[in-house]
C-alpha cells in the first residue's frame, strides 16, 4: 500500500535528505561568503609576491623603477580641485586658530568632504604653508599659502619628491 | 640565501638606527623584509595596537597622529614607522595614516623571528645598534631636543 505525507517522507529518509541538502547549501554558502571576505588577502598576497619576484629577479633596482613603483597619485597642481581644497583647508586652519593639530585638520576636512584632503595636506606641509611650531604642532604660513598660488608650479615643487607624479 | 634589492638595502643604509650595523648584515635584513604598497588615506598603524611590525618607507608622504592631538609628517623614503615593533616594547604609540600612495618595507614578527632563528648573530648586531640609537635619542629626549618618542627617523627635524 502506497504511503503519503510525512510517513512517506520519514520512510524514505526524507528528512535526512532535506537536513543534507539544507546542510551542504549553508556550508557552501558560508564558505563562499568567506572566500569572498578574504579576496583582498588573497590578492593582497599574490601581488606582494608578484612585487617580491620582480626585486629578486629585477637587478639592481633603481629608485626611479622600483618595483614599488607605480601610478602615484596624479599631480595636485593639475588636480582640477585644488585651489578649491587648499582654500577649504586655509578657511579651515583659520577657525581652528594656531597651532594646530594636524590630525585634527584632516578629520574637519575629511568631515567637510574636502576631496583629495590627504594628498593635498601632505602638499601643505611639504610646501611650508603648514609649518610645524615644534612641538608637534602646525601654523599655517598665509604668505606662503598665497605663494602657493602666485609662485605658479615652482613654489609647488619645491618639495624633496615633486607633487605626486 | 635571498637576492637583495639594492634600493632596499641602499635605504637601509641611510638609517641612523641602522649606522653601526655592516652593510653584510643589512642585506640579511633586507632578505626578510617586504614591500608592500599604501593607498591615500589608508591607515598603516594605530596606537594601543600590538607592535607586531616594523616599516621603512621607500615612497610616499605619512602622517605620524599622537593620542594629544600632537604630529608630524614623513616624506620620502628611509623614514621609519613602528620602532616599538623592534624592540618588544608592546605597543604602537601613535597612529600612522599615509597622505599620497607610497610603498613600504614591511619587518613583520614572523620575518623577525626567523631572522633570529637563522641569523642569530647579524640579528644581534642589528638589535645592538638598535638599542645604541635608541639610548642616544633617549638621551636626547631628556635634555629636551626631540619631542616624541616614535620619532626614530633619518633627518628628523629635531623639535
Amino acid at each position: 500500500m502506497p504511503e503519503y505525507g510525512l510517513d512517506a517522507i520519514a520512510s524514505h529518509n526524507g528528512w535526512e535528505m532535506a537536513f543534507l541538502g539544507i546542510l551542504i547549501v549553508f556550508t557552501c554558502l558560508s564558505l563562499l561568503a568567506f572566500s569572498i571576505s578574504r579576496l583582498h588577502r588573497i590578492l593582497a598576497f599574490f601581488d606582494a609576491r608578484k612585487d617580491r619576484k620582480s626585486v629578486k629577479k629585477g637587478g639592481p633596482v633603481t629608485e626611479g623603477a622600483s618595483v614599488s613603483d607605480r601610478p602615484e597619485t596624479p599631480a595636485l597642481k593639475g588636480f582640477a580641485g585644488f585651489q578649491e581644497a587648499c582654500g577649504s583647508y586655509a578657511l579651515l586652519a583659520e577657525k581652528m586658530g594656531s597651532p594646530l593639530s594636524l590630525p585634527g585638520l584632516l578629520e574637519q576636512a575629511e568631515k567637510r568632504g574636502i576631496a583629495r584632503s590627504h594628498a593635498i595636506l601632505a602638499d601643505l606641509v611639504r610646501t611650508g604653508v603648514l609649518k610645524p611650531d615644534g612641538r608637534g604642532f602646525y601654523v599655517w604660513e598665509k604668505a606662503a599659502f598665497e605663494g602657493l598660488f602666485e609662485g605658479g608650479e615652482s613654489q609647488v615643487k619645491k618639495g624633496s619628491r615633486a607633487l605626486p607624479a | 640565501m635571498h637576492t637583495l634589492s639594492d634600493t632596499m638595502v641602499r635605504i637601509l643604509k641611510t638609517l641612523p638606527l641602522l649606522k653601526r650595523v655592516s652593510p653584510e648584515s643589512l642585506e640579511v635584513l633586507a632578505a626578510y623584509m617586504q614591500v608592500f604598497r599604501v593607498r591615500e588615506g589608508e591607515e598603516i598603524i594605530r596606537w594601543g595596537r600590538r607592535a607586531e611590525t616594523l616599516y621603512i618607507t621607500i615612497s610616499g608622504d605619512y602622517l605620524m597622529a599622537f593620542p594629544d592631538g600632537s604630529a608630524f609628517t614623513l616624506h620620502g623614503s628611509g623614514e621609519v614607522i613602528g620602532m616599538n615593533a623592534m624592540l618588544n616594547q608592546g605597543r604602537y604609540t601613535a597612529r600612522a595614516l599615509a597622505l599620497t600612495d607610497g610603498s613600504l618595507m614591511a619587518l613583520y614578527r614572523s620575518g623577525r623571528d626567523r631572522m633570529l632563528e637563522e641569523h642569530p648573530r647579524f640579528a644581534d648586531r642589528i638589535h645592538r645598534s638598535i638599542q645604541a640609537y635608541l639610548h642616544q635619542r633617549q638621551a636626547k629626549k631628556n635634555s629636551g631636543r626631540i619631542f616624541v618618542e616614535e620619532d626614530f627617523s633619518r633627518g628628523r627635524k629635531d623639535a
